[in-house]
């Protein structure tokens, strides 16, 4: 439901933009800022107008909309490294230029352009949030569209390979706030859906859809209020022991300590552990996802699974590599706090090559320090993650990493832990929210628990 | 913002009869008949008389010549000759004429510049100013010749005094009264040189000549060519004066030439000196403005000929006509501009008589320092003319100053249309070479005069061969460098700089003071040296490049030593072994995405010329990639024979490489030599080469986990440490200036003291023969690595010559790497019990003293050679002391004793006796 007053917003973006500018008496570097804030009054306030608005994902690639909407598009930043362009923001008889508006006239001689009337936007290029689970996506009504399915200008710029996703350029007008934006953000971007040549420094520009953007939102995470959390904590390592892990209680304490991990503080470097599962029965046939994934795609907001194998190893990357001053993405750039489980059983034996080392070393570099190299250049750019990794092996310990806790699986024989989406007996949609609010609560909570002096006591002494 | 020129015919030009400035060198009074003879500068290129074709009337006049690539003047400048300037300052000439007030408040006696000879206005006098702005060129082109004839450095000290900042005092009071750019122009006649480097905060600090440094920073497209030609009109006038005064070569038919020469030459001014800012905030306002960003060359295009002025002709009536670039484009003109012909789509372009200058394009991506948390670092497109080509070369940091520009882009390239978007990047009048924060790469590896920034001023060129620390803008640098030497100087003079030194390298890292010793005498180096005497070409060169390698057990913080060593070195370049092949180490063949040319890349190795390479993992290296080595480490070339380019590439690289024992972990039961696999040609490559042992033992293991878990309470390491340590750019100026003035060189008493060193270490070896494959041998190699090392140590102490001390501390350096002391020369093997007692610090301390009192009652046991009984040793110990002597113990420290080489024991059983062993 929109209020009237916001329906002239959603409906006529640029001619509110126009009609702001008529009002508007500061300089020109400032009015981006005003236009945000407008916008975001409306749109983000209590009653969350913004998430009425129409979304941009798999489901509404940008070719079902008509150049022009109103859309919103919750996506991660995936490159920041994109220059900088200058757009006209005074167009003749003070019109207001940006957001796209001068392209709608644009066969007007623009030879003698005011110098003085150029501003600055910077470009970004923002995915759909990789690996986040399909009950998160909100509004997954498969719209049975007529469109073809959207194909990404720069596929590579998404970290998972072959995983349909939106890719587009983004253009903020409003520079201050646009400086905030890092790698890797998850950001609600509202903005005006447009069409425009796309230009790289090597290749020759191609038509493709851009967002300008009006005003944009870093997801808010709202903290879930869990009563009698201790009981909850109870049946989900029941659910999951009885469920999942073929009944061993203790790894399901561990890896519920694992995915309630993140990074508390990096100065000091506490990170998150890195748990692997060892002695995890193989599965029946190659390539099949143990139910442990399934389970957890439910209970996580951002959650892949990592079949290693040595194809993948060596063909894909993990790390974002900079090729002809393109960041081009890899399996590891995720927004912080996903959660990644590597399976190893489809490995075989032959050779790894120089690139799949270098993803090994990656991802053990990850798990160490929670950092990951983005190749440049002649330069390297670390970049903080904040990734929970959970390896599952066959053997006593993981083929490549090292990880700080290993704890061997003791599941009662006879279990499958292999069964698939529909065998499992899942919870009920209530039961299942609490579980998800449960472990984000227990992520949120970390950095608020204090150690007492005697627990620390405890812990000291018991190191020695 | 669109600058033109108006030409005003309300003419200024103050009452001349009395003009204020003198101009000696001009007047006609001083050269009355001697007149230069040549006349004006070289031919202009107009459309008048071209060699073949029917000369045309010129309507379209090009009669800009200072034509240069980074400045795109949109008017043409009047240029001066001196006969011209003559004639203006013929004092009825200007008689009548009066300020114009509006722009003015200096009379404009200087009016030579106002003559423009090549202008259609008949006008003798034009008042140009840029349009919109209070700029008058003519002003501004005196207030620079005002500049050149007037500044002494001692208006920079006032100026840099008045910013509070600590200046340098000068050896002379005349050092400051120099006329600091009259002698570069000098320099400039007498070198051939064409370009001046102009420090822009000397603008500032030159009282009347305050207002150019604004001027030169919002309109370089007009200031900097009226500045190139007030700089040409100079080299004249000075010329001429030197002429007239008869200095040394610049008398008769050398004088002359020397004027013919200077007329035909195109002078450049290359200001530089802004404030470098972060290409992130370069805003549309800075739009055609000067502007100055530092970076990382990640990519440079071959010479690109770019064309400057384009010659067309009518096909029809043979009519030529010149366009010049106007924005990176030249406007083909649509129809013949001649009246009586107006045929349409005729004119040709006639390639062999158009003008072209070099050009190159750099992409200069950010440094990892200035980009924010988390943000992928931005990339500037630059482009470079002329001399500047080739200054920088993929992998430098560099300061550029240049004119932001931003050009239309075009929606589609065959639609007239543009889009109202632009695409920006920065035409470069000033490159600097250099770093901040780390070190400069080792300048004795550039040919000497190959990359130089050309020109003559105090930056980049001969004069000033230093780095200056940018970081604090440009204005601060001399003063900032001199505050700095002191500063070094105080520094080198501490008696315990060495341990000063090492333990501010990587504060993090507790312990390891020798590996740390050894780690900062690589960053020194030794001096690279080229021996005249030896055969072949010059005589080999001799690296001063100290190599490291540090073999132990996992978790012992190598790779942390590597990564701050990679921090602070030169050109530093991080590898891992394990994922390294030899292409990355070395270089491989791609094709250039611009050029589409196959061209060479260098991998990591060239890449880290005249730095250091950190290898990682070494042990994990392919062996294939491990022999590229071998040519690197000791002839630090790489030679290359892929895809038809066959080629040597330098290397003069120190190697800084960290590796695993063979079986991960250290065997105590296996010789050093089994433990590290590496070939023995390799090894010897290394001139030291560390085990970094992990030992048990309470009491260290207790102040490490301090000392950790003190790093982890606070945030800062650095005020953690009880210690004092000196931060790490201070350190790496510390390193930077020594390298860079401190070439140390061997004394006599050095030099005994390291053949004596070599031949011990080679008896050693030679003692026992069943011992010597299992030791480390000493070659001819270990004996250069000590000179390295003592050339190090020496430069170290800022000390012009190699000193025993120097010699002695390497030496110990290099035994106490490999551990000789706890090795048991038998077996090859390492006593861990020597390494460290393993006992409680009472008892180190107990051990110690006995110790001590061991050497006391030695040398107190008189007799050379003498040495005291077993027996006796022990009974006068427990005599001294109040506990009772250990038997076990005093055993342990003997052995420990005899290990370091200062006692020896003789005999068998209770006839056991220890000597002292003479000069030890």
């Amino acid at each position: 439901m929109v209020s009237a007053p916001a329906i002239e917003e959603v409906y006529n973006p640029t001619g509110v933009i126009q009609h702001l500018y008529e009002q508007y008496e500061g300089s020109d570097d400032e009015f981006p800022a005003v236009v945000a804030s407008h916008f975001s009054a409306i749109l983000f306030n209590t009653d969350d107008r913004a998430s009425e608005l129409p979304s941009l994902d798999i489901h509404h690639p940008p070719e079902a909309y008509t150049n022009g909407t109103l859309v919103r598009f919750r996506a991660m930043v995936q490159d920041t490294a994109l220059s900088p362009e200058l757009y006209v923001a005074k167009l003749n008889n003070h019109q207001c230029g940006g957001w796209g508006l001068s392209t709608s006239n644009s066969s007007e001689a623009s030879g003698n352009v005011g110098y003085q009337d150029l501003q600055e936007l910077t470009t970004l290029w923002a995915v759909s949030v990789p690996a986040e689970s399909p009950w998160h996506a909100e509004d997954a009504s498969p719209l049975v569209s007529s469109f073809p399915a959207h194909v990404p200008l720069r596929p590579y710029k998404f970290p998972i390979p072959d995983v349909p996703h939106i890719g587009i350029q983004i253009k903020m007008y409003d520079n201050q706030s646009s400086q905030f934006l890092k790698a890797t953000d998850v950001v609600t971007f509202v903005g005006i859906l447009s069409s425009e040549p796309v230009y790289t420094e090597f290749s020759s520009p191609s038509e493709a859809p851009v967002l300008h953007v009006i005003c944009h939102q870093s997801t808010p995470e709202s903290l879930p209020d869990i009563k009698e959390p201790c009981s909850v904590r109870r049946e989900l390592i029941c659910w999951i022991s009885e469920h999942v892990l073929g009944g061993d209680d203790l790894a399901v304490e561990w890896l519920l300590l694992q995915l309630s991990s993140k990074v508390h503080t990096r100065s000091a470097a506490f990170l998150p552990p890195s748990l692997t599962l060892s002695r995890f029965p193989p599965p029946p046939h190659p390539n099949t996802l143990p139910t442990l994934s399934y389970a957890l795609s439910e209970l996580l907001r951002t959650y892949t699974p990592v079949p290693l194998s040595l194809e993948l190893l060596n063909t894909k990357s993990f790390t974002p590599e900079s090729r002809e001053e393109d960041l081009h993405s890899g399996y590891l750039q995720l927004p912080a706090g996903t959660t990644i489980l590597l399976t190893e059983s489809a490995l075989r034996e032959g050779k790894v090559t120089e690139k799949g080392l270098m993803n090994i070393r990656a991802i053990q570099e990850m798990m160490n320090s929670q950092t990951l190299d983005y190749t440049f250049p002649f330069s390297r750019f670390t970049f903080e993650t904040d990734i929970s990794t959970i390896v599952l092996v066959e053997s006593r310990k993981s083929t490549f990493f090292e990880t700080s806790l290993n704890i061997p699986l003791q599941s009662t024989v006879g279990r499958n832990l292999y069964r698939s989406k529909e065998e499992v007996a899942w919870p009920s949609p209530g039961k299942l929210a609490v579980f998800r609010s449960y472990i984000k609560a227990c992520k949120a909570a970390i950095g608020k628990v204090s150690v007492s002096e005697a627990t620390s006591k405890v812990c000291s002494l018991s190191t020695h | 913002m669109r600058v033109q020129i108006k030409p005003s015919t309300d003419i200024s030009i103050a009452d001349g009869s009395s003009s204020p400035l003198a101009f000696p060198s001009s007047s006609p009074v001083k050269t009355p008949r001697k007149r230069v003879t040549i006349d004006s500068d070289p031919p202009v290129p107009d459309s008048s008389e071209p060699l073949a074709f029917p000369s045309s009337p010129a309507p379209v006049t090009t009669p800009a010549k200072l034509r240069r690539g980074d400045i795109r003047s949109s008017f043409a400048l009047p240029t001066a000759t001196p006969r011209q300037a003559r004639r203006t300052y013929n004092p009825d000439m200007s008689d009548n004429l009066r300020s114009d007030g509006t722009r003015m408040s200096i009379p404009i006696s200087s009016a030579p510049t106002f003559s423009a000879p090549a202008l259609p206005s008949e006008e003798p006098d034009q008042v140009r100013a840029i349009w919109g702005t209070t700029v008058n060129i003519a002003e501004t082109m005196k207030l620079f010749r005002d500049f050149l004839r007037g500044f002494k450095p001692k208006y920079r000290v006032r100026h840099d005094r008045e910013q509070n900042l600590r200046t340098r005092a000068f050896s002379s009071p005349e050092e400051g009264e120099v006329v600091l750019y009259e002698t570069y122009l000098r320099i400039m006649r007498q070198t051939g040189q064409t370009n001046l480097n102009l420090d822009m905060v000397n603008l500032l600090a030159y009282p009347s000549s305050k207002k150019l440094f604004t001027q030169l920073q919002k309109y370089p497209e007009e200031v900097v060519p009226a500045m190139d030609q007030v700089l040409k009109d100079l080299m004249l006038e000075l010329a001429e004066e030197d002429q007239n005064s008869g200095m040394e070569d610049m008398q008769g038919d050398q004088g002359d030439e020397e004027v013919a020469d200077i007329m035909a030459k195109v002078y450049r001014v290359r200001p530089f000196g802004l404030k470098a800012i972060n290409m992130r905030d370069l805003n549309p306002t800075d739009t055609d403005k000067l502007v100055c960003i530092k970076g990382l060359v990640i990519r440079a295009t071959p010479v690109i000929p770019e064309m400057k002025v384009a010659f067309f002709r009518c096909l029809k009536c043979s009519h030529t006509v010149q366009v010049e670039i106007d924005r990176g484009k030249i406007e083909e003109p649509a129809k013949c501009p001649r009246d009586v012909c107006e045929a349409v789509g005729t004119m040709s372009l006639v390639h062999n008589r158009c003008d072209f200058s070099d050009r190159q394009v750099i992409r200069l991506q950010e440094t990892p320092d200035s980009v924010p948390d988390g943000q992928t670092p931005h990339t500037v497109t630059l482009s470079v003319y002329d001399e500047m080509v080739d200054v920088a070369k993929p992998g430098d940091r560099i300061i550029v100053t240049g004119v932001y520009r931003s050009v239309p882009v075009r929606v589609n390239p065959r639609q007239r249309t543009m889009r109202s978007l632009f695409k920006t990047y920065l035409d470069v009048v000033h490159t600097r070479l250099g770093a901040d924060g780390a070190l400069a790469f080792d300048r004795s590896t550039r040919p000497a005069t190959g990359d130089r920034m050309p020109g003559v001023g105090d930056s980049g060129g001969a004069e000033d061969p230093e780095f200056e620390d940018c970081i604090a803008g440009g204005h601060r640098r001399r003063t900032r460098k001199a505050e700095l030497e002191a500063k070094l100087i105080e520094i080198s003079r501490r008696h315990d700089v060495y341990d000063y030194l090492a333990r501010s390298l990587a504060p993090s890292i507790w312990g390891m003071d020798d590996v740390k010793k050894g780690v900062l005498l690589q960053l020194f180096g030794g001096t690279n040296k080229n021996i005249v005497r030896g055969g072949g070409g010059g005589g080999p060169r001799y690296r001063g490049d100290i190599n490291v390698l540090l073999v132990g057990d996992p978790g012992t913080s190598k790779s942390q030593i590597l990564q701050y060593v990679h921090k602070i070195a030169p050109r530093g370049v991080y590898a891992s072994g394990k994922g390294s092949s030899a292409v990355g180490l070395t270089a491989y063949v791609t094709r250039d995405p611009d050029s589409k040319q196959l061209v060479l890349e260098s991998g990591a190795l060239v890449l880290s010329d005249g730095g250091v390479c950190c290898i990682d993992e070494f042990d994990k290296m392919p062996d294939g990639t491990r022999s590229v080595l071998h040519e690197v480490m000791e002839q630090q070339t790489v030679s290359i024979a892929k895809a038809g380019i066959i080629t040597t590439l330098n290397a003069r690289t120190s190697i800084l490489a960290a590796a695993n024992p063979v079986e991960s972990r250290y065997n105590v039961n296996l010789p050093v030599t089994r433990n590290i696999d590496l070939p023995p040609t390799l090894i010897s490559r290394f001139d030291l080469l560390y085990l970094v042992l992990d030992q048990v033992d309470e009491t260290l293991d207790r102040k490490l986990a301090q000392h950790l878990v003190g790093l982890y309470l606070e945030d800062a390491p650095l005020t953690g440490s009880e210690y004092d340590i000196l931060p790490l750019e201070d350190l790496a100026a510390y390193i930077d200036y020594s390298r860079n003035h401190i070439s140390p060189v061997l004394s006599s008493e050095a030099s005994d003291e390291l053949v004596a060193a070599y031949v011990s270490l080679r008896s050693v070896g030679a003692s026992d023969p069943r011992s010597s494959e299992k030791r480390i041998t000493a070659t001819t190699r270990q004996l250069e690595s000590m000179i390295r090392l003592s050339e190090a140590h020496a430069r170290m102490r800022f000390a012009a010559h190699v000193e025993a001390q120097d010699v002695q501390e390497a030496c110990r350096l290099m035994r106490e790497a490999i551990r000789t002391s706890a090795m048991d020369p038998r077996t090859g093997k390492i006593d861990m019990g020597l390494l460290n007692t393993g006992t409680g610090t009472g008892q180190c301390k107990l051990r110690d003293d006995m110790r001590k009192e061991i050497l006391v009652i030695l040398e107190g046991s008189g007799g050379k050679g003498k040495g005291i009984r077993w027996g006796d040793a022990m009974k006068r110990l427990a005599e001294q002391s109040t506990i009772g002597v250990d038997a076990a113990e005093f055993t342990e420290v003997i052995k420990a004793l005899e290990n370091e080489g200062l006692l020896t024991v003789v005999g068998e059983r209770d006839k056991r006796t220890i000597r002292k062993v003479d000069g030890a």
